[in-house]
């Protein structure tokens, strides 16, 4: 038995059994490999002393339809650049934008895990460029990060998918691992997703990039597709097996993530900056930019928006939480009727805060003690009629040490005139 | 109530005098040692030390050192790895933060990373760091050593700013493991500046967690080495009799010992008590508990502040309940205190404690590791701890700042207890204790591999620690073909979809574990895992287990989700499961002769069945009942060292004629029941076959190991043999009876020199067994998969354990073996007093 065995043996003798979840997918011996140049369309870009790295182009034509998105390049980034606090954004054309995903060997942000591939998107002459950058190997991950380097060279502002927590934080710690100084300081970073939260969060199950392109874009992928949870170990398995030819399916999951990331941004985009324009958006959607736009001080257009969702089909607990949060829009910029009205709507519900709101104006805004008195007295209404314990020990004593100095005052007063 | 008082001083002399004088007290005291006070003279503060250094130590008390100190700090000056083996309360943290702080006002990068076993040592570590601090910037504005705890607790918002700028980063193993070894990117500036590694406490780091342990420290070296840096290590060591060893064998470098302990000690008074047999023949005696409490009373009388030590929650309950039943005018002055409480409620304590309110704390030994807490003057300890580094360390906590102190060793019926109160030189003199690991354990070592393949790619021809780079090869060829890594251009990449780290935890030895899961108040809850080579045996369906000082019971072993279901546990009992046990021999690996035998270590396989277990009586361990069970066979391989008994040892044995404690009668039913079995068998031998030879009728299983003459005599425990037949039968029997009474004075003995658990080792012993070619054999193995290291240090340490397993057995007062020496009569060991001291005096070289 040679020692080679043994050592096996040993181990197996011992109940180590660590990849035996994890076995490479190799059914029968590959006696032909299937290098990826022949799988997938593109050519080697060769990195002085460091190797090459194999690149993938497609360009969709101007004016491509991507489910119910159609790319060009007029897009004003004024309102999305104030959303992302970034002036150099407010400011760029849509060529000045990269989109940016990557596929990795691993989920976690440890050593362990690297980029494979890192797909690009961006306005190249007159079409919609996606290049793919893959590595054939693990040694070759200092020429996939300069081949990278190079097309970032004069991007202005990067936007990714869940790239502030994953992509960038992993691109930035793969740079400085081979001890390649990484150009991430120098751009803008925008992440999609944390302004898909903003405007859809309220309305769509989850923010995942495949449900939005779904029920945002309307796109449905080819079969070809592979579910992002399989990516990494086909990869893996092609590194064992030398057979590229299920890489096939990673290549396009990998594009139409570029593809749908950057609809998507270029469409939040154009839809932030004239929301008017699009009069079929669903009405949550049209609260949630109203939502936004007070978030930036942009109070007119929060009005506007405000108003037209609020006539729209909201739910109905929606629709009164709508109501408050306009209210208090309202009520900041002391547009004191228009607060009232909106709380008196929602009195309509039996919304008690909008009864507790009304309350204090009166008692001091407007100093009308018995319309005091009556807002007062119907919140109590609602609270007894209300069957939750909960709300009643936290709500009643305030309203009744509020109705009993109401009462006192307003006697006072009664007295003096 | 006034209980300021006399100064304590007074006191513990008052009260010695007292007890020296009544008997119930002075006649259980079974030694008593004073302690030499000693004022060792003090060195000055070494000229080259930063002033404003000099200036914090001077705020805080310090104006002179102490000798190990400064040793330790010129040790380091040029470059060695230090240990530091001296005393508590000795100011061992001086002699790393002494040097290290000086450094790094020179050099404003300097980085440092302290490792501590506890969340409690790591919190008090940085508040002394803190001081200092302050101090230095108040000094210099400019200065500014920025020290961060990263631990579990650590709030995800401050990770990143500590990753970024701190210098002296202070956390533990597990965490090293798991969140800054595997995202070392992110420490980049840290490492690469790491000058000093401090390791505390570093005897907790033996067995399999320190096997764990000193590959953490593999990975972590070379980790260091790829950012250019090469640190110095500052180790820190209870009394161990190995310090220098352990400490070498867990960094891999050479280590400088420091155990001259220039602190200043106050007169210690150490007891050791023992409490009186109140059953001779059974060797009970009265419960160490109720002892305790008694003493602990008239330390509460004497105004003298203590801790009472016990070693589980539910008898520091039942010890503080029986304190305020029988001392109620200090009902408010007592508590108790666990590792249970929240951080809040145990700063309280510690805060009566230092301002006096607190009169005695019962603690379990939560307090053990060296948080400070002013000056206890006495100390009561229930039960030997379980090694002697931790009962030093608990003793140490009295007498601080050289004050005269108090601390009392209350006896528990267990051999190990009775042993140190027949030796108390074991406790005062050089340790016996090993700390001993293995950190090329097979299992725990490809484990730390892969972690560290995904922490950095392995270069082809690289080693890992003291690993060859061919070995290395062999075991990532391995992992290739498990499909985790891949080969690529002369080196391994981690390509695996999986996050190894967390999958390795450091205290189990690998291979499938079970979690142990509590189930209270309608949830459930996590405490632990357990390896399945031990589950069977100590987590078994109605086990009892002690965990963290708290008792459980299994009420439910799932095997195919590898949970163990538990609930909280108060009755009176624990539990020892029984095993049947078969040894095969796998390889030897080197053997020598000794006395009256042979002895080997090497690689063996252990299969053993849990066939049932017995209650024990908490307080007495007095038999309480048995119970079957049937359990899955479990295959171990791993390391042994056994011994072969010459066949002219074994003649001189059976020469001896050991016959003496023959019982004469056998009960009424003897006559009745003798006849009928020679009726059965038709009176013929039924091993020769012989009819005509006198018969006799031999018990299979020994009458005394039954409880009553009715199963004893029961027809299918007699068998009819001939004269001689019968004879050797017998023979075979007072050779079992001698080599189990060794194997369980060794058992206990062993567990003592390798400063583990007695259920860290296996002991077996045959009449005949394969392993020694059909001699008698005795074996000890580890418990652990490939070995962690016991049997292979017990090797070299045999004669100790004969000698003192020798010198434990004839001094014990039972009359033919208890618990406390041979093993009690009725168990497998036969109470074989006699049979085992024979044993072993052949075996001995006195």
């Amino acid at each position: 038995m040679s020692e080679k065995d043994s050592l096996e043996d040993k181990l197996k003798s011992l109940g180590v059994h660590i990849g035996a979840r994890n076995l490479p997918a190799q059914s029968a011996p590959v006696s032909q490999k299937y290098p990826i140049e022949e799988v997938v369309e593109g050519y080697y870009e060769e990195v002085e002393r460091l190797g090459t790295t194999f690149v993938v182009n497609r360009d969709y034509p101007d004016h491509y339809q991507h489910g119910n998105f159609l790319f060009h390049r007029d897009f004003d980034m004024q309102m999305v650049g104030e959303w992302a606090e970034s002036d150099i954004l407010a400011h760029v054309n849509a060529e000045d934008l990269i989109f940016l995903d990557t596929e990795t060997s691993g989920l976690s942000i440890g050593t362990g895990t690297f980029a494979f591939m890192i797909g690009l998107g961006f306005f190249h002459q007159d079409q919609f460029r996606v290049s793919q950058l893959f590595m054939n190997s693990p040694h070759l991950e200092p020429a996939l990060l300069v081949v990278l380097d190079r097309i970032l060279q004069d991007c202005k502002v990067i936007v990714t998918f869940n790239g502030k927590s994953f992509d960038m934080p992993l691109l930035i710690n793969r740079h400085k691992f081979h001890r390649i100084g990484h150009p991430f300081g120098e751009m803008e970073h925008v992440d999609m997703l944390h302004l898909a939260r903003k405007l859809w969060r309220d309305r769509l199950p989850s923010r995942r990039l495949g449900d939005l392109e779904t029920y945002i874009l309307n796109f449905q992928r080819e079969g070809i597709e592979v579910p992002g949870w399989m990516v990494p170990m086909l990869y893996k398995d092609f590194l064992f097996s030398g057979d590229a030819r299920p890489l096939r399916g990673v290549f396009y999951h990998n594009q139409q993530d570029i593809v749908s990331l950057a609809a998507l941004f270029l469409h939040s985009a154009a839809l932030l900056n004239d929301p008017a324009a699009y009069p079929d958006i669903h009405d949550i959607d049209v609260i949630a930019i109203a939502r936004l736009y007070e978030d930036l001080g942009e109070y007119r257009q929060s009005i506007q928006l405000y108003e037209k969702g609020l006539q729209g089909d909201l739910p109905v607990q929606y629709y009164i939480d709508t109501l408050m949060r306009f209210a208090l829009l309202h009520k900041r910029q002391k547009n004191w009727q228009e607060a009232i009205h909106l709380w008196q709507r929602a009195v309509e519900f039996d919304q008690l805060d909008a009864c507790v709101s009304l309350a204090k104006f009166y008692e001091h805004e407007a100093r009308d003690y018995s319309q005091a008195i009556l807002w007062t007295t119907r919140g109590i209404d609602i609270i007894e009629k209300s069957t939750s314990v909960y709300m009643k020990a936290l709500e009643l004593d305030g309203l009744q040490h509020r109705l009993d100095r109401l009462y006192r005052k307003n006697s006072s007063r009664s007295k003096k005139e | 109530m006034n209980l300021q008082g006399m100064p304590a001083q007074n006191n513990i002399e008052k009260l010695m005098s007292i007890w020296k004088k009544e008997p119930s007290v002075a006649d259980n005291i079974v030694y008593w040692h004073l302690g030499e006070s000693s004022n060792p003279l003090p060195v000055e503060i070494p000229a080259d030390i930063d002033q404003k250094l000099r200036r914090a130590l001077k705020e805080q008390g310090i104006d002179e050192l102490y000798s190990h100190q400064l040793s330790s700090f010129r040790n380091i000056q040029i470059g060695e790895n230090v240990v530091v083996v001296t005393g508590t309360s000795s100011g061992k943290t001086l002699c790393y933060n002494l040097p290290i702080l000086n450094d790094m006002l020179r050099y404003q990068d300097a980085c440092a990373l302290y490792l501590f076993p506890t969340k409690a040592l790591t919190q008090d570590q940085q508040k002394k760091l803190l001081s200092i601090n302050e101090s230095v910037t108040r000094q210099d504005p400019d200065i500014h050593i920025p020290v961060g705890i990263y631990d579990g607790d650590t709030p995800q918002s401050h990770r990143k700013a500590i990753r970024e700028q701190v210098r002296i980063l202070l956390t533990n193993p597990d965490m090293l493991h798991t969140a800054i070894l595997p995202y070392h990117i992110s420490w980049d500036l840290f490492f690469q500046n790491l000058r000093y590694i401090v390791i505390d406490e570093i005897h907790t780091y033996r067995g399999i967690f320190g096997s764990h342990v000193a590959n953490v420290m593999r990975r972590l070296k070379r980790i260091a080495a790829y950012y250019g840096a090469r640190p110095q290590f500052i180790l820190t060591s209870a009394t161990i009799a190995n310090p220098g060893q352990h400490a070498e064998r867990l960094i891999e470098e050479p280590v400088t010992v420091i155990d001259d302990d220039g602190s200043p000690q106050g007169q210690r008074n150490f007891l050791l008590y023992n409490p009186p047999i109140i059953q001779k023949n059974l060797g009970l005696r009265k419960s160490a508990m109720v002892e305790s409490v008694r003493l602990a009373g008239d330390l509460l009388t004497y105004h003298i502040q203590a801790i009472l030590f016990a070693r589980s929650r539910r008898l520091v309950e039942l010890s503080l309940k029986n304190l305020q039943f029988y001392y109620p005018d200090y009902v408010d002055h007592v508590f108790s205190y666990r590792s249970g409480y929240l951080p809040r409620e145990r700063r309280q304590i510690e805060k009566d404690l230092r301002g006096g309110d607190a009169r005695m704390v019962v603690a379990t030994n939560a307090l053990e590791l060296g948080i400070d807490i002013g000056g206890i003057e006495g100390i009561i300890m229930i039960g030997y701890p379980g090694t002697i580094a931790a009962l030093r360390q608990q003793s140490g906590r009295s007498g601080r700042s050289g004050k005269d102190s108090l601390a009392i060793l209350v006896a528990s019926p267990n051999p190990l207890d009775q042993f140190l109160m027949k030796h108390p030189a074991y406790l005062f003199d050089k340790s016996p204790e090993h700390a001993l690991i293995n950190p090329d354990n097979l299992l725990i070592l490809i484990n730390h591999l892969r972690c560290a393949v995904y922490e950095l790619p392995f270069a082809k021809g690289e080693g890992f620690g003291s690993i060859s780079a061919d070995f290395v090869e062999r075991l990532l060829d391995w992992l290739n073909k498990e499909g985790l890594i891949i080969e690529s251009q002369d080196s391994y990449h981690w390509v695996a979809d999986q996050y190894p780290a967390r999958q390795v935890s450091l205290r189990t030895a690998g291979g499938d574990s079970f979690l142990l899961k509590v189930d209270e108040d309608g949830t459930s809850r996590t405490i632990g895992e357990v390896d399945e080579a031990s589950a069977y045996w100590m987590v078994h369906p109605d086990a009892v287990y002690l965990h963290s000082g708290q008792s459980y019971i299994v009420r439910r072993m799932d095997q195919e989700q590898r949970i163990i279901s538990l609930e909280p546990f108060n009755d009176d009992y624990y539990t020892v499961a029984h095993q049947q046990t078969t040894i095969d021999p796998i390889s030897i690996r080197y053997q020598t002769k000794i006395k009256g035998a042979e002895k080997s270590f090497g690689e063996i396989r252990v299969t053993s069945q849990v066939t049932g277990f017995r209650k024990l009586q908490w307080l007495t361990n007095e038999i309480l009942g048995y119970q079957e069970l049937s359990m899955p066979a479990t295959v171990l391989n791993t390391t042994a060292l056994w011994l072969a008994l010459d066949e002219a040892s074994v003649e001189e044995l059976k020469e001896a004629g050991l016959w003496t404690n023959m019982p004469n009668d056998y009960g009424p039913n003897w006559q009745v029941q003798r006849q009928r079995a020679l009726e059965r068998d038709r009176f013929t031998c039924q091993t020769c076959g012989a009819i005509n030879s006198p018969l006799h009728i031999h018990h299979k299983n020994p009458f005394r190991s039954f409880e009553s003459y009715l199963q004893a005599n029961q027809l299918d425990n007699l068998i009819t043999l001939c004269s001689s037949c019968h004879h050797r039968a017998e023979t075979a029997v007072r050779i079992r009876s001698g080599l189990a009474g060794v194997s369980y004075v060794f058992h206990h003995m062993a567990s003592l020199l390798l400063m583990c658990d007695m259920g860290d080792i296996g002991v077996f012993a045959e009449p005949q067994s394969a392993l020694t070619g059909r001699q008698p054999c005795i074996a000890i193995y580890d418990q652990v998969p490939d070995g962690i290291g016991l049997s292979e240090g017990l090797y070299d340490m045999l004669d100790e354990l004969i000698d003192n397993s020798i010198n434990l057995i004839p001094r014990c007062e039972c009359t033919d073996g208890c618990p406390s020496c041979v093993g009690a009569p009725g168990e497998n060991a036969l109470g074989s007093k006699k049979e085992t001291l024979a044993l072993l005096t052949l075996l001995s070289n006195k």
